[in-house]
């Protein structure tokens, strides 16, 4: 296996939202691309990442592999390596070889780990309400929400989209009409998030090539939460709360 | 389950103390006669007692007894800090004098006599100067180190002055005196914690660990960890005790904990008990992810809670992650987190943990964070009783606990967590 590409920035900060769930991660590298499935111990919310091939600038593959890793590991590594990034594995050893290319040459050998994980699923749910957006927009929504309260009421009510939360009297909105939203398929819909959670997935937004969010809503049900680019998708569920309003 | 849920909220008020009547403290008028304070034993009259009863063994400059053994560093001026041992004027077993782990179902009054006729001795010290502090530092450490009483021999500069001295993470201790010079005789040095105090290339925190795992109880782990025994040669330092403790008890259970995360969760909801010195200490073991709350609440008159007039109620949690701050609420987070991971640790369990303790006006003053840990040990050693839901669980702490589930479930992180979080399961 070696894989390469020079569209560092994008995979350390996709990793880097992915470790705020979960601590090991199994990256499985097939054919058509790599992916990562993960949910966070509380079991609130599940990740599911993918990546194709042609994100890649060599995609070398002799079968497919499952590499569970310290994913904080990787992330620290990822942050050094400049230029170009190559991911190998060492011959005969369960060891996952990252390389910097460059002026300067790096190389770090991260041990994997055994894998504990069952597979996971990923919800089952028909969402009658799905709004498209700037990504920019949902990260603001949720960042202006978050300093007020614990948790967000995301609902949709007639041509708009809204963020709420209240602390004590404090009391914020936010409100997007459907004309500054990509697509809207509309339904009434209304559940809560904690925000703890939303805080931590709004940062795919500052991934460039992710630049669209799509939000998929019901009625106190989990919250489908999109991000796609060119080859790549990053996937969230969240699970909502049952807060009283 | 849901309409439970949903009442109870419309029930709880966040930020509104859950009130009980009784009068503020009035000790002139009451002078130990009417428990006007609403206290139910008077400390005032509580610690005349102990310095008459033990004043005048202690009257002398040259106090001679066994230490139980037992040494003290201040946190007063630190880097330059006051050690030395606490010696009571009496000759024999007394090891008991400073065995927390011993002291559960003992009385606040037994617990006053015990460590009023503590005389610390005072030398001070640079912490850094552990190996070239002359003859007295390195009694001071033999002292520490050591499994047994020592026959203590100590001159003073002045007679012990003071009363009972407390804290909130230390157990108390009697007057203090500066020490001139000291000398000890069959004293016996435990074995493992010499093998460590030996090895200068052994870090502090694994020093820690493996005397843990070698069955040295953490007083004696934290004992010798204050005379600064442990650690890279070059780093050792004396650790004011109040530190000492709380490093300990830190370092051991962030071991655990790592430990538990890879275990199984438990099958059920579990409730633990142990109620001492008017503390009730309720343990709710939750079948999920390691994840770990302590909730106070201070009745009025309490240590904590001196003048006010409702239960005053603070708490501090982690998730799976961890914490990076200190806790909010001190060093008795870490000493129940260590009775509760260390039980897990045992049991080969995963789960998560929320502790709540009312401190009823009988604690009349601080005995030191051994009472949360001791307490939350011997509730965790007991039978639980087993619930198959959360409401079940709660129903049954709701019986024990005087303050509301209501205002319990408002000040607790976890409790809201795991009543008004769902869980992606539930959808699949």
């Amino acid at each position: 296996m070696q894989l390469k590409s020079t569209q560092i920035e994008q995979l350390t900060k996709v990793f880097e939202t992915i470790v705020n769930l979960v601590d090991e991660v199994t990256l499985k590298v097939e054919p058509e691309g790599i992916s990562i499935r993960a949910m966070d111990p509380a079991h609130v919310a599940l990740v599911d990442f993918e990546m194709k091939k042609e994100a890649f600038d060599e995609y070398k593959l002799e079968e497919p592999v499952e590499l569970t890793v310290d994913l904080k590991t990787v992330v620290n590594v990822l942050k050094r390596v400049e230029q170009e990034l190559v991911i190998k594995l060492k011959e005969g050893e369960n060891v996952l070889v990252i390389l910097s290319e460059g002026a300067v040459k790096k190389r770090f050998n991260i041990p994997l780990i055994e894998s504990a994980e069952e597979s996971l699923k990923i919800p089952g749910i028909e969402f009658e309400t799905v709004v498209e957006l700037d990504s920019s927009l949902f990260k603001n929504a949720i960042a202006d929400t978050s300093i007020i309260g614990d948790y967000a009421t995301v609902k949709v009510e007639g041509d708009a989209l809204f963020f709420s939360s209240k602390s004590d009297e404090n009391v914020v909105e936010i409100r997007i009409d459907k004309e500054n939203c990509i697509s809207f398929k509309k339904n009434d819909a209304k559940s809560h998030f904690s925000l703890e959670y939303l805080k931590d997935m709004a940062k795919v937004a500052d991934i460039k090539t992710l630049n669209k969010a799509k939000l998929s809503l019901g009625n106190d049900l989990p919250l489908r939460l999109e991000f796609e680019g060119d080859y790549t998708r990053l996937l969230f569920f969240l699970a909502p709360r049952v807060e009283a309003d | 389950m849901y309409d439970d849920i949903f009442n109870l909220q419309k029930r709880v008020k966040p930020g509104r103390p859950f009130s009980v009547h009784t009068k503020s403290g009035l000790c002139v008028l009451c002078r130990g006669t009417k428990m006007l304070c609403g206290k139910t034993s008077c400390p005032v009259v509580l610690r005349y007692h102990q310095n008459m009863r033990v004043a005048p063994l202690i009257d002398t400059l040259n106090l001679e007894g066994s230490s139980p053994p037992s040494v003290f560093v201040g946190r007063v001026g630190y880097p330059k800090v006051s050690i030395g041992p606490l010696i009571p004027p009496v000759h024999g077993d007394t090891s008991i004098l400073d065995t927390p782990e011993k002291w559960v179902g003992k009385s606040m009054n037994e617990i006053v006599a015990m460590r009023s006729q503590l005389v610390r001795g005072k030398y001070s010290v640079r912490v850094d100067q552990v190996e070239n502090g002359g003859r007295l530092v390195d009694i001071v450490r033999e002292i520490a180190m050591a499994k047994n009483p020592a026959e203590v021999d100590a001159t003073l500069f002045k007679k012990p002055r003071g009363g009972l001295v407390l804290s909130d993470a230390v157990q108390p201790h009697g007057p203090s005196a500066p020490l001139k010079s000291l000398s000890v005789d069959g004293l016996k040095i435990d074995r493992r914690i010499d093998k460590a105090y030996s090895d200068t290339d052994l870090f502090a925190k694994d020093a820690v660990l493996t005397l843990y795992q070698n069955d040295v109880s953490v007083t004696r782990i934290q004992r010798a960890f204050s005379v600064g025994s442990f650690g890279l040669g070059d780093n050792r330092k004396f650790v004011p005790t109040r530190w000492s403790i709380t490093a300990v008890d830190d370092t051991i259970s962030k071991h655990m904990v790592e430990r538990v995360k890879d275990y199984p969760w438990i099958n059920e909801y579990r409730v633990y008990e142990s109620w001492s010195l008017d503390n009730r200490f309720i343990v709710l073991m939750i079948p999920a992810a390691w994840s770990y709350e302590l909730v106070e609440a201070w009745y009025p008159n309490t240590t904590w809670n001196p003048d006010g007039e409702e239960v005053a109620i603070f708490s501090s949690s982690e998730g799976y992650g961890g914490r990076s701050k200190y806790a909010e609420i001190g060093g008795c987070y870490y000493a129940a987190r260590l009775a509760t991971s260390e039980h897990l640790e045992r049991e080969k369990r995963q789960a998560s943990i929320v502790i709540l303790r009312e401190a009823h006006p009988g604690y009349i003053m601080p005995v030191g964070v051994w009472n949360v840990r001791e307490n939350v040990r011997e509730a965790v050693r007991k039978a639980p009783r087993r619930f198959n839901t959360m409401s079940e669980a709660l129903g049954y702490v709701q019986t024990r606990l005087d303050i509301p589930l209501s205002t319990w479930v408002a000040n607790s992180w976890m409790l809201r967590q795991r009543l008004f979080q769902r869980r992606l399961d539930d959808f699949t």
